[in-house]
C-alpha cells in the first residue's frame, strides 16, 4: 500500500503527528505497538493534568480518517538511496509492507533508524549509559486523588536500556508488586503500565544536535518550532554525574542543584534526520544531546514536535523537497496557527523550587557565597526553609552565566579578593571562580585536594564536600600539579580522603563518599594526561585497576565494577553507534 | 550465545520474566534437554502448564503483562477454584499479599504479583516481542521467527512443541470462535463496560468506550481504561488443532484466572 506519509510511533509526538497530517488531508498509515494512542505516558488515562480522555478520544476519531493498526510492530524498512521507501509491520503474526513519501518515525528508540543502520546516538556521550527502563502507570490515593507514577530504575547505572534481559520485568514487575504491597493500604493501583518503556533510548543524528549548554548559553536558533521551560530531569543518580557533561556537572553538582527549570528554543533541524530525504524524527529520539534530553521529552514538548513534522511532510511533499529544505518561512505560520510557537511562562533559569533570584548584583553573589552550603534531605520538599541554599546555588549559576556571556571579569575580580582573604568560605569563592573557568582558583583547589579537612574545608553536614568539587575543577583545567596527590587519593580507594566527611549525609553512605571521590578522580586523571601523558601514572593507575575493590549501591550493585569499567574505557563512546 | 553460567548469573536461577533477547530466549530453550516447548501468550493457562513444565517450557508474551486475559480487563473479577497444589499454592499467596478483597481478585496489581509467583516457581517467560512466522520443517517440529526489537531483528528458534493459547489466535486463526468482546474502564463511581461485537477492533472499542461513557452521563471522571478485552467464545470448549500442526487453545475461553491456570496445570496433549 502507497501513503502520503507512514507515522511510525502513536505515542505522545506521533498521535499529534499523525492526527495533524489526516488534517492536513495527508493519506496517513499509522502504526503502533499498543492498542491505542497517546503512548505509554497517556494511554488508558493516564495524566498529570488536562483533559486526557477528551484528549485520546480526539486522537480515535481521528483513526477514522486515516488508517491504523494497532498491536502491529515494525519490523523492517526499505532504504532506496537516500530515501525511506517504506515499512514492513506485523500485527498478530501477519506481516504487511506499506510505502510512503515521508515517513515519522515518533517510535522513540529510532526504530526506522535502527532497522537500515543509520548512525544512531546512544546516551551519555562519555560511555554510552543510557537511563535504564521505567513505565508510566496510574494510581489513586486514599483521597480519590489520581497520580500517575513513573517508576524507573535509574539506580542501575550498571546497564542501560537496550540490555533487555537486565530489563527484566522481574526488577520492573517484580518491583511493583513490592511496591504495592507496600502501599495497597494507602493507594490502589488503576492500570499498570502496557509496555517496557525507557527514559532513554537511542537517539537519532539529525541535521542539529542540540545541548544544554547551548541552551543555557541562549545560542541562537534561526529556525524554532517550539519553545520550552522545562524542569531538568536527566535521568542519572549522584553516583553517575562525574560522567556527564561539563554543563550537567556545573549544576547538579557544583551548584548542587539536583533539578532545575530552564528554558530552550529548539530548532526544526533536531527532527531532521541527516542523511535521509524524507524521515522525520519527532520524539524523545530527537535531536538533543544526552543532557538536553532529560527535561525535553515531556508531553508538552513533544506534542508540539509532532504537529510540526507533520507540517513539514505536507509541505515536502507539495514541494517536492527533502524535509531538511523545506522552506522555514512557510513552516513557521503553519505552526504559529497551530500554536507551537507560543512562548512559555517562565523564560529564564530557576531553581527547583521555582526561585528565580536574577539579577543578582556581584555583591549578592559574593554575600550568598558567604556560609556553609548545604542541601537537607527536607528540601525537595520544602519550600521556604531551605531558600539559602538555592541561593547559593543560583549564586554559583550567576557567575557561570556571567563568564558564559563574556562579563564575568568584574565578579570573578570581586571572588578572587573574598577568596584571596582564606577563611571557611574561601572554598566556594574558588568553586565560583572554577565555574568561570578562572586560572585563579587553581591554587585553593590544590590545597582542598592535599589538605582535605582544613580550615578553608570544614566539615559541613548534608553538604557536597567542596574537596570533591576541587577534584572536578582542576582536572578541567588539567592541572598537572594534581596529579600526584590524585594518584594517592585512588591508591587509597578515597578512604583517608573521605574518612572525615563519610557520615556527612551528603551521600548515603560511606561507600558513595568513596565512588564519588574515586569518580571524579580518575576523570580528572583521564583529562590532565591526556594533556601531559605520563607512562608511570598510567602503569600505577592500570595496577590499581587490577586489584579487588568493593563499592556497594542502591540494591547492592557493584559500583566498583562500573567505576573501573568506564573511567579506563575508550571516550565517546555516546556519540555514535 | 549466552551460555547457561551467563543465564543463571542473571537472575534466572530460580526462573525468568523478562523483556525478550534473542541470547537469554535462546539459553532458556536449551535449558528443555529432552524437549523444547513454546507457548505463545503469557496467559493463565500458559502460566498452569509451564509451571507444570517448567524444565521445557518457555512462554512468550507480545506485551509486557501476564495473564492479560484477566489481569488486564477491569477492577476485579472472580478468583476461581484451586484444585491442584500449584493452584491452591497460587490461591494461597494471593490470598498473602491481599490482592483478594471481598472474595474477589484485584486485576490491576494481579500481573505483576504473577510475575514474581511464575519467576520464583521457576517459569521462563519473554515479553514483549512478536511471533513473525511458524515453519514446520519436519513432523515435531517448529521453526519460530521472533521479533523483539530493532535492535535484535527477527531471529529463529525450533522448538519441539508449540502451544497458542492468545485470544484470537496467531494470525487471527480462531477469529470466528468469539462471539463477543467486553472493554471496561474504571471510574471514581465504579466501573463501566462497552459491549462490542465479535469483529470489533481496538479502534472500534475506543470510540464505542467514549460513547457509553457519555451516555452515562453521571458526571464521573474516568480515571482508567483497561489494557485488555475480554471475550466470550460460546459454550463448548475449544483446542484446534491447526494446518501448521500446533494447537489453538485460548486461554480467555475460561471464566476465572484459577480455572483457566487449572487447566493449563493438568493439560498433557502438547503436540
Amino acid at each position: 500500500m502507497e501513503y502520503d506519509v507512514i507515522v511510525v510511533g502513536l505515542g505522545t509526538a506521533g498521535a499529534e503527528a499523525f492526527r495533524t497530517c489526516v488534517e492536513c488531508g495527508l493519506r496517513t498509515l499509522g502504526i503502533e505497538r499498543l492498542n491505542g494512542m497517546g503512548g505509554v505516558g497517556t494511554i488508558g488515562c493516564i495524566s498529570f493534568g488536562g483533559d486526557i480522555p477528551k484528549l485520546l478520544h480526539d486522537y480515535e476519531k481521528s483513526a477514522g480518517k486515516g488508517e491504523v493498526a494497532y498491536e502491529a510492530a515494525v519490523i523492517g524498512a526499505r532504504r532506496q538511496g537516500k530515501r525511506i521507501a517504506g515499512v514492513t509491520y506485523v500485527t498478530n503474526g501477519t506481516v504487511r509492507k506499506a510505502s510512503a513519501k515521508i515517513v515519522i518515525d515518533s517510535s522513540g528508540n529510532a526504530t526506522v533508524g535502527a532497522l537500515v543502520k543509520l548512525p544512531l546516538r546512544r546516551g551519555c556521550d562519555f560511555d554510552g549509559t543510557m537511563a535504564p527502563c521505567s513505565r508510566a502507570e496510574s494510581w489513586m490515593n486514599a483521597g480519590g486523588g489520581i497520580r500517575p507514577i513513573y517508576r524507573n530504575y535509574q539506580e542501575d547505572t550498571s546497564t542501560d536500556s537496550l540490555d533487555a534481559l537486565a530489563a527484566t520485568a522481574m526488577k520492573l514487575n517484580c518491583g511493583r508488586h513490592r511496591f504495592w504491597c507496600q502501599n495497597r493500604a494507602k493507594q490502589r493501583i488503576l492500570r499498570p503500565s502496557p509496555m517496557v518503556g525507557a527514559r532513554e533510548e537511542p537517539r537519532y543524528v539529525t541535521e542539529r544536535i542540540q545541548t544544554l549548554a547551548e541552551v543555557l548559553a541562549d545560542t541562537p536558533v534561526d529556525d524554532p518550532i517550539f519553545y520550552a521551560w522545562t524542569p531538568e530531569d536527566l535521568p542519572v543518580t549522584d553516583r553517575a554525574v562525574a560522567f556527564e557533561s561539563e554543563a550537567i556537572q556545573n549544576w547538579k553538582f557544583l551548584c548542587d542543584l539536583p533539578m532545575f527549570g530552564y528554558p530552550s528554543t529548539i530548532s526544526y533541524q533536531t527532527i531532521v534526520v541527516k542523511g535521509v530525504a524524507n524521515l522525520l524524527c519527532p520524539s524523545k529520539h530527537f535531536g538533543v544531546a544526552h543532557d538536553l534530553g532529560g527535561g525535553l521529552r515531556m508531553q508538552g514538548e513533544l506534542r508540539k514536535a509532532g504537529k510540526v513534522a507533520a507540517f513539514a511532510a505536507k509541505l515536502a511533499i507539495e514541494k517536492g523537497v527533502a524535509v531538511k529544505d523545506v522552506p522555514y518561512k512557510e513552516l513557521k505560520p503553519l505552526i504559529e496557527k497551530a500554536r507551537t510557537l507560543r512562548r512559555p511562562l517562565k523564560t529564564i533559569v530557576t531553581t527547583y523550587h521555582g526561585y528565580a533570584f536574577e539579577p543578582y548584583s556581584d555583591r549578592q553573589v559574593v554575600e550568598e557565597l558567604r556560609r556553609d552550603i548545604a542541601r537537607t534531605p527536607e528540601w525537595w520538599f520544602a519550600k521556604s526553609e531551605n531558600a539559602p541554599c538555592e541561593r547559593s546555588a543560583y549564586a554559583y549559576w550567576t557567575a557561570w552565566k556571567r563568564a558564559m556571556d563574556g562579563k564575568g571579569r568584574p565578579l570573578a575580580d570581586a571572588l578572587a579578593e573574598e577568596m584571596s582573604a582564606g577563611g571557611r568560605f574561601a572554598a566556594n569563592y574558588a568553586v565560583a571562580l572554577g565555574l568561570m573557568k578562572d586560572e585563579r582558583c587553581v591554587p585553593v583547589l590544590r590545597r582542598l585536594v592535599a589538605e582535605p579537612g582544613c580550615e578553608i574545608d570544614p566539615v559541613i553536614e548534608k553538604a557536597i564536600p567542596n574537596r570533591f568539587k576541587a577534584i572536578a575543577l582542576l582536572g578541567r583545567f588539567q592541572d598537572v600539579k594534581s596529579v600526584a596527590p590524585l594518584v594517592e587519593i585512588v591508591k587509597d580507594n578515597a578512604g583517608g580522603f573521605t574518612r572525615d566527611i563519610a557520615g556527612c549525609r551528603a551521600y548515603e553512605s560511606a561507600d558513595l563518599y568513596r565512588f564519588q571521590a574515586l569518580s571524579y578522580a580518575l576523570m580528572a586523571l583521564r583529562s590532565i594526561l591526556s594533556a601531559h601523558p605520563d607512562a608511570r601514572v598510567a602503569a600505577e593507575l592500570e595496577a590499581w585497576r587490577t586489584r579487588p575493590l568493593v563499592i556497594k549501591g542502591y540494591d547492592g550493585f557493584d559500583l566498583a565494577a562500573r567505576l573501573k569499567k568506564v573511567c579506563f574505557a575508550s571516550p565517546g563512546k555516546g556519540q555514535r553507534s | 550465545m549466552m551460555n547457561r553460567r551467563e543465564f543463571l548469573k542473571c537472575g534466572a536461577i530460580a526462573g525468568v520474566v523478562a523483556a525478550f533477547s534473542p541470547q537469554a530466549f535462546a539459553a532458556a530453550l536449551a535449558e528443555g534437554k529432552d524437549r523444547r516447548t513454546l507457548i505463545l501468550g503469557g496467559s493463565a493457562f500458559a502460566l498452569g502448564y509451564a509451571l507444570s513444565h517448567h524444565a521445557e517450557t518457555v512462554v512468550l508474551e507480545r506485551g509486557i503483562l501476564l495473564a492479560p486475559e484477566f489481569s488486564a480487563t477491569g477492577d476485579y473479577a472472580e478468583p476461581g477454584e484451586a484444585r491442584s497444589p500449584l493452584g491452591r499454592e497460587l490461591l494461597a499467596a494471593l490470598e498473602k499479599c491481599g490482592l483478594l478483597r471481598g472474595g474477589k481478585v484485584e486485576l490491576p496489581p494481579l500481573a505483576d504479583f504473577l510475575s514474581e509467583f511464575f519467576a520464583s516457581h521457576g517459569g521462563r517467560a519473554f515479553l514483549n516481542a512478536e511471533l513473525v512466522s511458524v515453519e514446520t520443517p519436519r513432523r515435531g517440529s517448529f521453526r519460530l521467527g521472533i521479533f523483539g526489537s530493532a535492535y535484535t531483528g527477527v531471529k529463529t528458534f525450533t522448538v519441539d512443541s508449540f502451544l497458542d493459547t492468545t485470544p484470537t489466535g496467531w494470525r487471527d486463526l480462531g477469529a470466528d470462535a468469539v462471539k463477543a468482546k467486553i472493554f471496561r474502564a474504571i471510574t471514581d463511581r465504579g466501573a463501566f463496560a462497552a459491549e462490542l461485537p465479535a469483529d470489533a477492533d481496538w479502534h472500534r472499542a475506543r470510540l464505542a468506550l467514549h460513547e457509553e461513557f457519555e451516555r452515562r452521563g453521571d458526571g464521573a471522571r474516568l480515571l482508567a481504561e483497561a489494557n485488555g478485552f475480554e471475550y466470550s467464545y460460546g459454550g463448548a470448549e475449544i483446542e484446534r488443532k491447526t494446518s501448521a500442526g500446533f494447537v489453538w487453545k485460548p486461554s480467555a475461553q475460561y471464566s476465572t484466572l484459577l480455572e483457566a491456570f487449572e487447566e493449563g496445570v493438568k493439560w498433557n496433549t502438547m503436540s
